[in-house]
């Protein structure tokens, strides 16, 4: 898979350091006066620009469409389009799926979107279990990104490492079993997700809204596949917002706190102790939107006087407007 | 509907068919409808989502209505905003309406309305798409409303959570189409009674016109043509020739070009019309809008609308109406959904098509696919009530069930957002062809039609192919004693119907499932399959899931009150046009996934799957008929995803 992404490393000279004195704001939530204090390092993750990028058709090579094709032994007579939608106008998506329609695969470039589902894949009952554990299934499926084009440069590692970060996903099956008179479960698919990044800027959530999710059935077999890859191309450049700034939009409610409950009549202090940006992902389907955008994660540490409690706010980042490119 | 309204207020709008001197019947039309300031309004397009249907007042003689204020927001209000199309906009075909929300509440909902009435939920909270064509052309008003909770409900004996409330400020703009007013008779019809489906639009010069019948593959099955400024087509069900086609889904694709001959009036149309409704002079905008008066219809005798500032009686309301401009639109249309999104404008005054209509109610469908029934309790009223009763005739802790370790009183929060959670759901499933059968909840829901018939019950959901429930759930930690419940460990469910206070509890093994055409209900409640439960009532053998069901979707954890976890899993088991259905099983764990990805700090979710072994591989369209093999449960953590 060919990247659109453009790295900035030239452009991302990052703020580093913490200011001198915590700045500090006051926030009224209804009659309840909050203090709000900065107490976060903004080191190498928070940029000092970041690109707001546009979504393009993305394009996979002959040879992804070709591995992916042989993963459910597909030919080019198979290909039709998604039951009970309309045929595609757009030659170069592409929909597979067998005569029994136990396998099918989705191609779209256009929206970055590969999906791929085997229902024969799992383990029936009482067989021995060949679904591969957790090392062999991260093997299996760094094996698979390779073979589908994927840049591991864009996917996120550990922190200070090189190895790439994973999120896992398992299902199990559970039944009485008449022979051995007692409940069993069994492990029938397990699943791999990796995540997109650009620009050293991860996108959010475990992969399913930009990255890669293999799932693997028995015999190693491929259950399922998801690759939500959207082509992007640098839109605007825009400086970043300083703590100030964020600060600002806390108090006048430009944000979508993330945790709770907490009783926010009773909180005396806020203190923002991390700011982590992410792109917003979609979902691979996704034909809405048009842009990939920025937004900063903030950790804060509520305090009503009695107890403290870490919560997380997502604030905008994007600050003045520095560079656009063509239309 | 116009009416004074208090900031910070929520509304119950309600309607009767007649007044009845100090025994009128009011039935709710709408619920948790937000005050806009001093002077808010509201669209009667009736109520779709409740069975029977209310229609739209354009079908009855005459409604009354009743708007009760339910009381003031508990929470700190959210703010909400309009980011496209901005003031003045003229807009054309397919739009998207983008909007922002944002709260210091962890949990955020929006709605978009149009005229003051209620839009189909956007898939993302941000992006609503609707069709312009639906609407008569003209001065239009779009808003938004947010709702902003201080957390996620659902836990038992957790606090109930703060609401606050909010509405964006009104953006104006124009609809400006060839084809307009597009509009449709019923959501459902049934050819083989009689029925059929009328189908309207008005345009806006003579044209030739094309009308054609879509079945899901986009293949016209049926075509008609005619000229002039309005179009009326009663579908009877048949295809061209009156051939016999599928029951289903199907579109009507209505395409016109100018003819050049001179354009009647509007009225020949058999669209129906009328200016829409449109607000008092609230706009917020920069710009400066011409404002003109619409008069207020005649109230009965001794009713007044008040009078204004100056004392004089109001007789009509100041409505904005922006400059209309056809060479600035904007915003298009487009007629293939491969194209997706906006793209210019489709109209430039010669020819237009569009697909219609794809507003409330619903799309139209000859005959149903299959029928779908909600139920749920909310606990508008919160409560605290005893644990269950064992079924042994002893006094005290003997007599009764332990819960979760304790046999102390339950409190039980309010589930704020079930109501749109169950609407949301039937919608998008009345979408893909499931006809609504019921939607009962709270007074109109009584525990023992729930339960199966042998135990006196109404089997509630065996006669729907689809059942979605939601409620608390709690988990027994002592047997039982029941004849129902087999000395197994049981799980219960409490009614909020103050008619059932004297039982409030259902034991998982009294509902009525089997013995109908129930094939997949999901259970949106905490721990419905809780593992040491589900072990118990399976070894007793008295598990509710009958040889005839074939998946009951739920969860062996506590889970929490998201709007949209429903219409999800609606979503994932329907599919689209870049995604094929996902099975049934598949569908539920992918949208629990999908509904609490955004939050943390959250407690650990499993969903778990129940049915027959050869079922896990259903999908709606594609199913076994008869399930066959041995009980069995699929499970996935849902929350959070492990590292």
């Amino acid at each position: 898979m060919k990247t659109e992404a453009i790295v900035l490393a030239a452009f991302i000279s990052c703020i580093s350091g913490l200011a001198e004195t915590s700045p500090r704001q006051e926030m009224m939530i209804g009659t309840n006066r909050i203090e709000l204090i900065w107490n976060a390092p903004l080191s190498n993750h928070y940029p000092s620009m970041l690109w707001v990028y546009r979504i393009v058709p993305q394009s996979f090579s002959p040879a992804v469409i070709s591995n992916l094709m042989a993963l459910g032994s597909f030919t080019m007579a198979d290909r039709t389009h998604v039951e009970g939608q309309p045929s595609f106008k757009d030659k170069q998506m592409m929909y597979f799926t067998d005569e029994n329609k136990r396998k099918e695969l989705g191609v779209f470039p256009s929206i970055g979107w590969i999906y791929y589902n085997d229902r024969d894949a799992e383990p029936k009952k009482n067989e021995v279990s060949t679904v591969p554990n957790d090392e062999k299934a991260y093997e299996l499926a760094l094996e698979f990104l390779r073979k589908f084009g994927v840049d591991r440069s864009q996917l996120v590692t550990k922190p200070g490492s090189t190895e790439l970060k994973i999120m896992r996903d398992v299902e199990i099956r559970g039944y009485f079993n008449d022979e051995k008179k007692k409940e069993i479960e069994d492990v029938v698919n397990r699943g791999v997700f990796f995540i997109r990044r650009v620009d050293g800027i991860d996108f959010d959530g475990i992969g399913s809204r930009g990255g890669v999710y293999f799932n693997f059935g028995k015999d190693c077999r491929l259950a399922r596949l998801k690759i939500v890859w959207k082509g992007i191309e640098p839109f605007q450049l825009h400086k970043t917002l300083t703590p100030q700034e964020i600060m600002a939009g806390i108090v006048v409610g430009k944000t979508q706190w993330e945790n709770g409950p907490m009783a926010w009549q009773s909180a005396k202090t806020i203190t923002i102790t991390s700011c982590v940006p992410y792109y917003r992902g979609l979902l691979g389907d996704d034909k809405e939107h048009k842009f990939i955008e920025p937004y900063a994660e903030l950790s804060a540490l509520v305090d009503d006087g009695v107890r403290k409690i870490v919560l997380k706010v997502e604030c905008p980042t994007l600050g003045e407007l520095l560079e656009m490119e063509n239309e | 509907m116009f009416w004074q309204s208090k900031s910070n207020t929520t509304y119950r709008i309600e309607h009767a068919t007649e007044l009845i001197e100090g025994n009128t019947s009011w039935s709710v039309l709408y619920d948790n409808y937000p005050s806009h300031g001093t002077n808010t309004f509201w669209m009667d397009t009736g109520n779709y989502d409740q069975i029977p249907w209310i229609l739209t007042p354009k079908k009855e003689l005459m409604r009354f209505y009743r708007v009760v204020a339910k009381g003031t927001n508990s929470g700190a209000a959210p703010y909400a905003s309009i980011l496209s199309p901005t003031n003045n906009a003229v807009l054309s075909g397919e739009i998207i309406i983008s909007v922002v929300a944002t709260s210091s509440y962890p949990v955020l909902n929006t709605t978009l309305f149009v005229d003051g009435q209620e839009m189909e939920s956007s898939d993302d909270g941000t992006n609503y798409v609707i069709n312009t064509c639906e609407w008569p052309n003209g001065p239009h008003i779009l808003f938004v409303t947010a709702m902003a909770e201080s957390g996620l409900s659902g836990q038992t004996g957790v606090n109930s959570t703060d609401i606050g409330r909010a509405v964006s400020s009104y953006v104006s703009v124009d609809f400006d189409n060839l084809i307009h007013k597009v509009d449709f008779s019923e959501p459902f019809f049934e050819p083989s009674l009689g029925q059929t489906q009328r189908v309207t639009a008005v345009f806006a010069a003579n044209v030739n016109w094309t009308l054609q019948v879509l079945d899901e593959s986009s293949n016209a099955v049926r075509t008609v043509t005619g000229s002039g400024t309005s179009l009326s087509f009663n579908w009877d069900g048949t295809g061209d020739g009156g051939t016999n086609i599928p029951d289903g889904v199907y579109m009507y694709l209505i395409s016109v070009e100018t003819n050049g001959l001179a354009s009647g009036s509007e009225g020949g149309s058999s669209g129906g019309g009328g200016s829409p409704p449109s607000p008092n002079s609230f706009l917020n905008s920069s710009s400066e809008p011409e404002f003109y008066e619409i008069p207020l219809p005649p109230l009965p005798l001794g009713l007044s609308y008040g009078t204004d500032e100056e004392g004089k009686e109001i007789t009509g309301m100041i409505v904005p109406r922006p400059a209309r401009s056809h060479t600035s639109a904007s915003v298009g249309f487009s007629e293939s959904v491969e194209k997706g999104g906006p793209s210019p404008a489709a109209y430039s005054g010669g020819s237009q098509s569009t697909l219609a209509p794809t507003k409330p109610p619903t799309k139209r469908v000859k005959n149903l696919v299959g029928t779908v029934g909600v139920a749920y309790y909310d606990w508008s009223t919160p409560r605290t009530l005893a644990v269950p009763k064992n079924g042994l005739p002893l006094s005290g802790n003997s007599g009764k069930v332990q819960i979760q370790g304790s046999y102390g009183d339950r409190f039980l929060p309010d589930l704020p957002g079930t109501d749109v959670l169950v609407k949301r759901f039937a919608k998008k499933m009345a979408n893909a062809g499931y006809k609504l059968s019921f939607n009962k909840s709270g007074t109109n829901l009584m525990a023992v039609e729930l339960k199966n018939s042998s135990l006196g019950g109404s089997n509630l959901f065996a006669n729907v192919n689809i059942g979605y429930f939601s409620d608390h759930g709690e988990f027994g930690t002592t047997i039982d004693w029941h004849n129902w419940a087999g000395q197994s460990l049981q799980t219960y469910f409490p009614s909020d119907n103050p008619s059932d206070s004297s039982a409030p509890w259902i034991g998982f093994s009294e509902f009525g499932f089997s013995g109908g055409s129930l094939r997949w209900i999901a259970f949106d409640t905490c721990f419905s399959v809780h593992h040491d439960q589900y072990s118990s009532m399976l070894n007793k053998g008295v598990l509710p899931i009958g040889a005839d069901n074939h998946l009951f979707c739920g969860a062996t954890t506590v889970t929490y009150d998201v709007r949209n976890l429903g219409e999800l899993w609606a979503k994932k088991m329907i599919g689209g046009f870049f995604t094929s259905p996902e099975t049934v099983s598949q569908a539920w764990f992918d949208a629990g996934i999908d509904a609490y990805r955004k939050y943390s700090g959250l407690s650990n979710m499993v969903f778990r799957v129940v049915g027959w072994e050869d079922c896990f591989d259903d999908k709606l369209k594609d199913f076994v008929s008869s399930p066959s093999g041995s009980l069995t449960y699929r499970q996935r953590i849902v929350y959070p995803p492990p590292p």
